[in-house]
């Protein structure tokens, strides 16, 4: 286990009213599951997340880090993934960015190509899962980046 | 994978999450149970009820499965689904390739 241990480090920073988290991931899917730990105890600190919500945003979350690892890096195990989880407690949002060394891909055409093909493919669904379940999805060069925001939160009693 | 076979109904009830991690594993215990009950099944429960969450490794596992089960002849349906994976086989309309059923929680959870 302790390649998968040695497999990411982090540190949270502040600026400003906004709180982040960055890891650095090695380029291998074992590492997927204890990103998604460490991202979702991060944002349960901050803000107390529905499990409901926990489960949208870790779905997005590994996805995103899917892509990078197999499609960004090519799978290739000399490489790195960033990770940067922010919190603005402001907007009660939180923004998932993933970085890998690959050059980007066209967002709109790749996911009208998954959106179009038979509900019985086993495979090509990850774009249409980030596409649905956030509020916003920007691609650029090597970087996916997701929104999304929690509900406000209920009044507490009187 | 929990799994039994009786009156013409193979039960197939993953205990880990539907995601990549544990793809290989889980499509190797469906492929068996689909191989060593041959033949002495027609319908196929795949029950979801211990498992929480999914991913779209694990919606292609669900489909690979239906697919299988196709070639063997057999129907499958896929029960104890929590609202959360619900909402993303909807994503996909996986309702229209096989029966849906979501899970019942017991009556009277969550009152005083």
């Amino acid at each position: 286990m302790k390649a998968l241990v040695d497999a990411i480090m982090g540190r949270r920073v502040t600026l400003g009213r906004v709180v982040t988290l960055r890891l650095v991931a090695r380029n291998d899917m074992r590492a997927v599951e204890q990103i998604v730990r460490e991202v979702m105890r991060f944002l349960d600190d901050q803000a107390r997340p529905s499990e409901d919500w926990q489960l949208r945003f870790a779905l997005c979350l590994r996805e995103t880090v899917y892509n990078a690892v197999m499609h960004g890096n090519q799978n290739r195990r000399d490489a790195s993934v960033d990770i940067e989880a922010q919190w603005h407690p402001d907007s009660r949002r939180a923004v998932l960015v993933v970085r890998d060394g690959g050059r980007g891909f066209d967002w709109k055409s790749a996911l009208e190509s998954e959106r179009t093909q038979g509900a019985d493919r086993v495979r090509g669904r990850g774009l249409v899962i980030l596409a649905e379940m956030t509020e916003q999805v920007d691609v650029g060069s090597g970087e996916v980046r997701f929104t999304l925001s929690l509900p406000p939160p209920a009044d507490g009693p009187a | 994978m929990l799994q039994s076979a009786r009156e013409g109904i193979l039960t197939l009830a993953p205990e880990q999450p539907l995601i990549a991690l544990h793809e290989g594993e889980l499509g190797a215990d469906m492929a068996e149970a689909l191989a060593v009950h041959a033949g002495q099944f027609s319908d196929v429960c795949f029950d979801l009820s211990r498992v929480r969450e999914i991913d779209s490794r694990g919606v292609g596992l669900v489909v690979d499965l239906h697919r299988r089960c196709r070639q063997q002849g057999a129907h499958l349906r896929v029960t104890g689904v929590t609202p959360h994976i619900r909402r993303v086989f909807d994503l996909f309309q996986l309702g229209a390739l096989f029966p849906v059923e979501e899970i019942v929680e017991p009556a009277g959870r969550g009152e005083a």
